[in-house]
């Protein structure tokens, strides 16, 4: 009995690789689904036009990404690039797609990571406060502040910050990364509005979450025995608020993690930051397919792994999990 | 009626009066275009952008494909998401091990740059930006669905119907989504307000339909042609508080319809 529900979280982790799977292909459907030649997705329309005029270097692109082949046949071989790390060529920038992405990930980790463990933190506070006696009138106002946020685009918002503080009152850059070189002072200058921005989003999102959370474990029995035994405020939030909500609030994190790289595109774009998500936007600008694809592999690949290792986690810290209860 | 279904309703009439607006206004191209960057004056309300069109103009027009994007991509996916949903939670089994691993897929992947990937490809038009939203954003509709169907499922009413020898495709169609389009109907209004919000990020990417500007697209010109760095804040400020009171103003109702169905006390987290 035991062996089967362990196997049913390895399944879960298989599912994974399976998601991982699905990515790669669309990366590899899409050229060759839509109308017209695939070599215009692989290489570029100017590549592309010197190809068609040149018939020996078409024979050779083709079959360097085995074209002329089945197509079962091109996934492995397209499978088998990948895992060389071969993501093709960016045609805008003349370079390996896979050099430019290795780049860019630490500026949009020196943003995300941070930004998550500090939001993750204060949002884990305001949630579990709103959560806890949710009806009072201020409480209801600040969540529905909260939700409100949602609505407000990010890029949208980055633009008054820009339009606040780079141009009204001066104190920072109208965007862009530090130089290579800057120096700490320089780049917090830099980052301070994007990261304000990015955190800001963040804990809206988590205390809306940590604080459903809060809600449904505090109408349960036991917190209403604690508190009727006169446990203190921080011990009862912490004991039997926090603790009971660790597994959902791992996987809380992973997802937070996925959330704040998908925000934190549009938010990279405003401030010209040149993470990933600025890297898609080149990219759909140039119409560089190659590019776009292997950032957005990256993203995707970033966002799975983070949601198996959450589930990793629950797993070693929940032993309801780890009993198989939660089925 | 509660409160915040009027709030909801009233903000989106008006909304849905200058969209209608629009179809006397006509194209932008013919306009006698003013001085650029002329800023807010009687002449031009909101003032202009770099071409000297009027701000207020764009707007009403932007209105348009912003609305329409918006409600049929979010209609899409919630007639997607709840038909995988329901067929998934009612039928255990190989269909909904293979639909939940579906679901369960496309959670996992960030939605947002496989839209942008998806949007790439595809000529940028109106009716493509429907399809990214329809094909892309039904799975949070989905789980929610499944789990309603799950618990149908063994309502007595159905119970009978299968002792009574129903097929089951025929109790699905005719019990399971009549039975589940109260959340699919409020799952649909929220669904609206995301997808507003998504058009306006692709077209602020610039995958945009250039023929039918939105919001986003006036966002995006902003943006690119310098109107942020020039300081021309009536350019940008207007196009998006339109995105962020319209979006809004579906959450405002979508949240007014969950309580009226009183689902569960968690329904705010399903709106983000």
């Amino acid at each position: 009995m035991k062996s089967f529900k362990k196997s049913s979280f390895f399944l879960k982790i298989l599912r994974y690789g399976f998601t991982i799977f699905i990515i790669i292909s669309i990366n590899f459907i899409l050229p060759r689904m839509m109308p017209g030649d695939p070599l215009v997705f692989l290489f570029g329309e100017e590549v592309y036009g010197a190809a068609i005029r040149n018939p020996q270097l078409l024979q050779s692109l083709s079959e360097k990404y085995g074209l002329d082949k089945s197509l079962s046949e091109q996934f492995l071989i397209y499978i088998g690039n990948i895992i060389n790390g071969d993501f093709g060529q960016s045609f805008s920038f003349g370079r390996s797609v896979a050099e430019i992405i290795a780049e860019r990930i630490p500026l949009t980790l020196m943003l995300t990571i941070p930004s998550t463990i500090l939001s993750l933190f204060i949002g884990t506070l305001l949630g579990l406060s709103l959560g806890f006696n949710s009806n009072s009138h201020l409480k209801r106002s600040v969540s529905s502040f909260l939700i409100a946020l949602h609505s407000i685009p990010s890029y949208w918002f980055a633009m008054l910050l820009l339009l606040v503080f780079s141009l009204w009152l001066n104190l920072t850059p109208t965007g862009g990364a530090p130089p290579k070189d800057a120096n700490i002072i320089s780049i917090l200058h830099h980052i301070a509005l994007p990261f304000s921005l990015l955190t800001i989003l963040n804990i809206a999102y988590i205390s809306i979450i940590i604080r459903g959370l809060t809600m449904e474990i505090a109408e349960e029995p036991f917190v209403m025995t604690a508190r009727s035994k006169g446990l203190s405020w921080i011990k009862l939030r912490i004991r039997h608020l926090l603790l009971p909500s660790l597994a959902p609030f791992l996987s809380l994190a992973a997802m937070e993690l996925g959330f704040a790289f998908s925000g934190a595109l549009l938010v990279e774009i405003a401030f010209s930051w040149p993470g990933i998500g600025y890297t898609m936007w080149q990219a759909v600008v140039e119409r560089d397919y190659p590019l776009l694809q292997g950032a957005f592999t990256a993203v995707s690949l970033i966002v799975v792994l983070a949601n198996a290792i959450a589930d990793v986690l629950s797993y070693i810290f929940d032993p309801r999990i780890r009993m198989g209860e939660n089925e | 009626m509660n409160k915040m279904e009027i709030i909801g309703i009233s903000i989106i009439s008006c909304i849905i009066f200058m969209a209608l607006l629009s179809f006397g206004i006509g194209s932008i191209i013919d306009f006698p275009k003013s001085k650029q960057y002329s800023p807010p004056s009687i002449q031009n309300p909101l003032g202009t952008d770099d071409l000297g069109d009027d701000i207020l103009e764009l707007l009403i027009i932007g209105s348009r494909t912003s609305l329409l994007v918006g409600f049929l991509g979010a209609l899409f996916s919630t007639i997607i998401g709840t038909i995988i949903g329901a067929l998934s939670g009612f039928f255990r089994g190989v269909l909904d091990d293979v639909l939940g691993v579906i679901i369960d897929v496309f959670l996992v992947i960030p939605a947002l740059p496989l839209m942008i990937v998806l949007a790439a490809y595809l000529s940028p038009s109106f009716w493509n930006i429907v399809i990214v939203i329809g094909l892309l954003w039904w799975p949070t509709t989905a789980r929610l669905v499944r789990a309603r169907a799950w618990q149908l499922k063994s309502a007595p009413f159905i119970e009978s119907l299968l002792a009574l020898g129903a097929s089951k495709t025929y109790i699905v169609f005719k019990h399971v989504l009549p039975n589940v389009l109260g959340i699919a109907s409020a799952r649909f209004i929220l669904s609206v307000s995301h997808a507003i919000l998504i058009e306006a990020g692709l077209s602020f990417i610039g995958l945009g339909d250039p023929t039918n500007p939105s919001w986003g697209t006036m966002l995006h010109f902003a943006m690119t042609r310098g109107a942020l760095l020039y300081g021309a804040w009536w350019t940008f400020i207007p196009p998006g508080l339109a995105i962020s009171i319209t979006s809004l103003a579906f959450i405002i109702l979508g949240m007014g319809l969950e309580q009226r169905q009183k689902l569960s006390t968690r329904s705010m987290e399903d709106i983000i």
